[in-house]
């Protein structure tokens, strides 16, 4: 298995290093901006985009049915994937961190709770969104799984701005919702564990009914 | 557990539909042997292939590979199997040294050193990206991925295709060493039937989805001929005598099944030795001709 997880590294050791190149740019630009964490953000949305594209090169090289000749089992080689994703966000989330806490010393603000926090809940909406995306690429093919994804965090931005500009008073009431930034984490990886549990059951029932 | 039968691969009956298709196979791959899947493209060859390696499910029949009847609930007798597809699967952004550190992390009877022997061999770069291989680079790499986990059972799918008479001469002689040792069994598909004729011990010749002929390749081409005579003399053969049967502007040509009793039979024709591409074409004439009366 894990040779398969190396395999997934090595194809897109060249998109980390320009990730990490944009990242390091956006970094730049990003510590002149008001705090708002876009960055932890765009770095958890990139890390989908890269677990796409190695889905991507394996459609494209039929790897999925040479490795199914392996001696490895179906469940192992979807359960691979979903492992070489946490290792992906965790690398991002790591460097997302050393980046966010850069620009906060340079800027001059305060480490808070609020702040890890925030930098917590952008991997975990990563995790949810490869919960969806890879039971779909698994069925539907890499292509079908790109608008899932297009989907997943198009529909929820458009309602969000929907929402702000026709019901700003809920927003207004949501905020004085008093919870504590810890508990919120805690709640949003529970349900990310229980997403990526049964997106993964799903993905090896499918792989494992799959013809090659 | 040690797999003991005389055959490495055994199909009956094999079944399986698909819109307009329906395969039905019977094939064994005896110990020490190379057994040539031919026929022409579409024939049943690759989802014979896909069946035994357990990538598409069977409707009916049974299969043993390896005295396994499903490789999907044996995975690790994987190990003792080498596959070649039609087509590199390797990621090729990587070199062969990296996939050999992929391949050897997945294969536990994975072999470092002869992978490299292999390599050298078969004169592949070892700092060359794969995409910059030509066609016959990238099969001569996965065939040397195959050996490399050193299996017992090699099962190829078209691997000689759009290669070059120099390097299809390399790889047919791989398969030649592979198979010196007696354990060692290969089922190699292919629709160049010359090289079948080079290395095949054995020949199963495929039509829609039918295996219509298995037979020792020596044994066909030494006792299978050509009838050859005038077209007013086509007449005299009598039904059954020769296969595909069919007139040429020189004259009319079919097939015998033992070109000894053809020429006692008919002392006024010519009976010629048979190739094995005559063979499989005359076959394929007979089973279209009798697929198109129904």
């Amino acid at each position: 298995m894990m040779g398969l997880i190396w395999k997934d590294f090595l194809v897109i050791k060249k998109t980390l290093l320009y990730m990490l190149v944009v990242a390091i740019l956006f970094g730049g630009v990003y510590t002149s901006m008001d705090s708002n964490y876009f960055l932890t953000f765009f770095l958890s949305i990139m890390t989908v985009s890269i677990l796409l594209s190695t889905l991507s090169y394996d459609e494209f090289y039929h790897w999925d049915r040479y490795a199914a000749t392996l001696p490895v089992s179906r469940p192992k080689l979807v359960i691979a994937k979903y492992l070489g994703s946490y290792i992906l966000f965790f690398i991002g989330a790591v460097f997302a961190a050393w980046l966010q806490l850069g620009a906060m010393y340079f800027r001059g603000e305060s480490f808070t709770v609020d702040t890890v926090a925030t930098m917590a809940i952008a991997p975990a909406i990563g995790l949810i969104g490869t919960a969806v995306v890879l039971p779909c690429s698994y069925r539907f093919g890499v292509q079908k799984s790109r608008l899932a994804m297009l989907v997943f965090y198009g529909v929820p931005s458009l309602l969000l701005v929907l929402a702000l500009r026709f019901m700003p008073d809920a927003f207004a009431r949501l905020e004085q919702v008093q919870m504590m930034p810890w508990q919120m984490v805690v709640g949003l990886y529970a349900v990310t564990a229980v997403l990526q549990g049964v997106s993964m059951l799903i993905s090896v029932r499918v792989m494992e009914g799959k013809e090659l | 557990m040690e797999y003991t039968s005389d055959n490495l691969l055994e199909v009956k009956g094999l079944v399986k539909n698909y819109p307009g298709f329906r395969l039905e196979m019977d094939l064994t791959v005896p110990r020490g042997s190379i057994m040539g899947l031919v026929g022409a493209n579409g024939a049943g060859k690759s989802t014979t292939m896909r069946l035994i390696l357990g990538l598409a499910r069977p409707e009916g029949g049974t299969l043993q590979v390896l005295g396994c009847p499903d490789l999907n609930k044996a995975p690790a007798l994987r190990e003792e199997i080498g596959v070649v597809f039609d087509e590199c699967s390797f990621p090729e952004s990587l070199t062969p040294p990296q996939l050999g550190s992929v391949l050897g992390r997945l294969h536990p009877q994975w072999d470092p050193f002869l992978w490299k022997d292999l390599l050298e061999r078969l004169e592949l770069p070892n700092k060359k990206a794969i995409n910059k291989f030509s066609r016959g680079m990238k099969m001569k790499l996965s065939i040397a991925a195959a050996l490399s986990h050193r299996p017992r059972l090699l099962l190829m799918d078209e691997p000689t295709g759009g290669l070059d008479p120099m390097v299809r001469g390399e790889v047919l002689d791989l398969f030649q060493d592979f198979i010196q040792d007696e354990d060692h069994g290969i089922l190699f598909s292919s629709h160049i039937t010359s090289d079948l004729e080079k290395v095949a011990d054995y020949i199963t010749f495929v039509d829609k989805g039918q295996a219509l002929l298995v037979e020792e390749k020596d044994t066909l081409v030494e006792v299978y001929g050509v009838l050859k005579g005038p077209v007013a003399g086509m007449d005299r053969v009598a039904p059954g005598d020769a296969i595909g049967l069919t007139a040429t502007p020189h004259g009319f040509e079919g097939l015998v099944r033992d070109k000894a009793e053809a020429a006692k039979r008919y002392p006024d024709f010519v009976v010629d030795r048979a190739n094995l591409e005559e063979i499989i074409l005359f076959l394929t004439r007979e089973s279209r001709e009798r697929s198109n009366k129904k």
